[in-house]
């Protein structure tokens, strides 16, 4: 718990509440605000050139139509959580810190699950923000784009949110997790987020090109499988469809959760802090 | 009971040893210097004894508990190693409250730290606008904060000025004397025999001097170096001082012997009857620096 409440004196600092915190809130506001704007017949393209346009006010206007733009943002979103967690651990290194965090509080475990823990609940915080926000813009914009969002607060419209940020949590962290990971065992942030990033935005999808079997357990597809809900639901931007049944990809996600933790707690507790 | 104590202490990086088999006892009370030249195994004993880096074999207590458990000790252990590293958006304050909610020290303590160290004026400011004595300062009170029985120090006066020093030694002195343990690593070798009681040396990752700093200087020879106003006479001020039972070395047209300072006015005598007129004559007293080069064998000026 000291862990948890140390590291949150540095997450409440400006340059991350405006950096990460305004990153995920700017992201999610600017794709609503293109999406309400494409279907309101501003000459704003999304459909990337394809035949049928994938926003369109019927979408918008469906139970589930206020979380479209966060859903189908949910794997940049994973890419500033990944960012977040391997700068704060790798960061540690990279300063220094880490000796004179090991001296304060010699136990590695506390220390990496305080901070995990922080950087976690940073992001549920962001991410219910990120939702409110992009929820709240899009009922403004939405009277203007022809868009009915009556749908939004019924029953299914209120559970769909619910579910939808649930679900996006466990996806934005499974990058999260993996880039704490990678942060740790490589004590760079520059490798760390250039690597996972990399992976997550365009590694996963190119191998899967040749070897497609990685689509049904990548940890990238487990991540977007997750967000839009499964086999059943839409692709990502208007993509394929995921592979991966929901209940699947949640198994999965825990499985990555579990493999990321683990390898930074054996990797942090049997270390030597030599510089 | 020591606060400091280990047994065959050794650290292996691959083929490398950094410490050899090290046998510490530090007294409780005090400042106890600790010296070496560069790689002679300083950062590396510290660190294990810190828990930040784990033997390769032998053992280990501080304050009486196994340096196997670092959590049963370091509560009671303040350090600062090598130089201070924090986080460069935070201010000073901030920094300090970090570690203070991490360690669970008192949180009230920050402020009366940060004004021990000087820094009262400056804790609301960046730390990446710090100097490199203000950085250094803040290294101190964090060390300070959790109000040790032990304390760590690696090179804690670097980058202060001259009256910084002064206040740092100061502060250190008065710890030690309010029954504290200073254990303090420092280049600096004036501001350790001013500052130590004690003293560590080591060298090739082994202890060759572990002991008071009176019974150190004791060891190391007081000398008179000399000079004949005729360089032709210097063979003769040798013989002089070799009749008397003294050795000696020329060093640059002079000569040092190996005698205590009290036999300089008989030397001066002796060469004045003997028709040598002497050009310089100065009793040296033995000092930390001397005693340093003779043990670990190293000229240089430059220590680790």
């Amino acid at each position: 718990m000291r862990a948890f409440r140390s590291e949150w004196i540095k997450l409440s600092r400006r340059n991350t509440l405006l950096g990460f915190g305004g990153a995920m809130v700017g992201l999610t506001l600017l794709f609503t605000l293109l999406a309400f704007l494409s279907v309101g017949g501003a000459n704003v393209d999304l459909d990337g050139g394809q035949a049928e346009a994938f926003v369109t006010a019927d979408v918008l206007s469906l139970s589930d139509g206020s979380v479209f733009a966060i859903t189908n943002l949910a794997s940049m979103l994973g890419v500033v959580a990944l960012a977040l967690f391997a700068s704060s651990m790798a960061g540690e290194f990279n300063k220094g810190t880490i000796r004179m965090v090991f001296v304060t509080e010699p136990n590695r475990l506390k220390v990496l699950s305080g901070k995990l823990a922080a950087l976690a609940s940073f992001v549920v915080v962001g991410l219910a923000a990120t939702m409110i926000a992009s929820v709240g813009i899009g009922a403004l914009l939405a009277p203007g784009a022809g868009v009915d969002t009556s749908a939004w607060w019924t029953t299914d419209g209120l559970a769909a949110i619910g579910t939808t940020y649930l679900d996006i949590t466990g996806a934005v962290l499974i990058p999260g997790l993996i880039g704490a990971a990678i942060a740790v065992l490589t004590r760079s942030a520059a490798i760390a987020i250039s690597v996972g990033a990399a992976y997550f935005i365009l590694g996963e999808a190119l191998i899967t090109g040749f070897w497609d079997t990685l689509g049904q357990w990548g940890p990238s597809a487990v991540s977007n499988a997750l967000a839009v809900g499964g086999t059943g639901g839409e692709g990502m931007m208007g993509g394929a469809a995921p592979l991966i049944a929901y209940g699947t990809a949640a198994i999965l996600a825990v499985g990555y959760g579990i493999l990321s933790v683990a390898v930074s707690s054996i990797t942090l507790a049997r270390r030597d802090v030599t510089s | 009971m020591s606060s400091i104590r280990t047994r065959g202490l050794t650290k292996d990086f691959g083929d490398l040893r950094a410490v050899d088999n090290l046998d510490l006892d530090l007294p409780q009370g005090g400042v106890t210097g600790f010296v070496g030249p560069n790689g002679a195994g300083k950062s590396t004993t510290i660190r294990m004894l810190l828990g930040l880096i784990e033997p390769t074999s032998g053992e280990g207590e501080v304050l009486g508990q196994s340096i196997t458990t670092p959590s049963a000790y370091l509560h009671r252990v303040g350090a600062l190693i090598e130089s201070p590293a924090f986080y460069p958006s935070l201010t000073g304050e901030e920094n300090l409250r970090v570690f203070a909610t991490l360690g669970g020290h008192d949180r009230h303590r920050i402020a009366e730290m940060l004004q021990i160290v000087g820094l009262g004026d400056r804790s609301i400011d960046k730390y990446k606008t710090y100097s490199l004595g203000m950085k250094q300062r803040l290294g101190i009170a964090l060390a300070l904060l959790p109000d040790p029985d032990l304390l760590v120090l690696d090179e804690p006066t670097n980058g202060l000025d001259p009256a910084g020093i002064v206040e740092i030694r100061t502060l250190l002195m008065q710890l030690g004397a309010d029954g504290k343990t200073v254990f303090v690593s420092s280049h600096l070798l004036a501001e350790i025999q001013a500052a130590c009681d004690s003293i560590v040396m080591i060298d090739h990752g082994g202890v060759v001097f572990s002991g008071t700093m009176a019974d150190l200087l004791s060891r190391n020879s007081p000398t008179i170096r000399a000079a004949a106003e005729h360089e032709s006479d210097t063979t003769r001020l040798i013989q002089l001082a070799a009749d008397a039972g003294y050795h000696t070395t020329r060093v640059n047209g002079a000569i040092e012997i190996e005698a205590p300072g009290h036999w300089a006015p008989t030397l001066n005598r002796l060469a004045w009857q003997a028709g040598i007129n002497l050009k310089e004559l100065q009793a040296i007293s033995s000092d930390l620096e001397q005693a340093f080069f003779a043990m670990t064998g190293n000229d240089k000026t430059g220590t680790e």
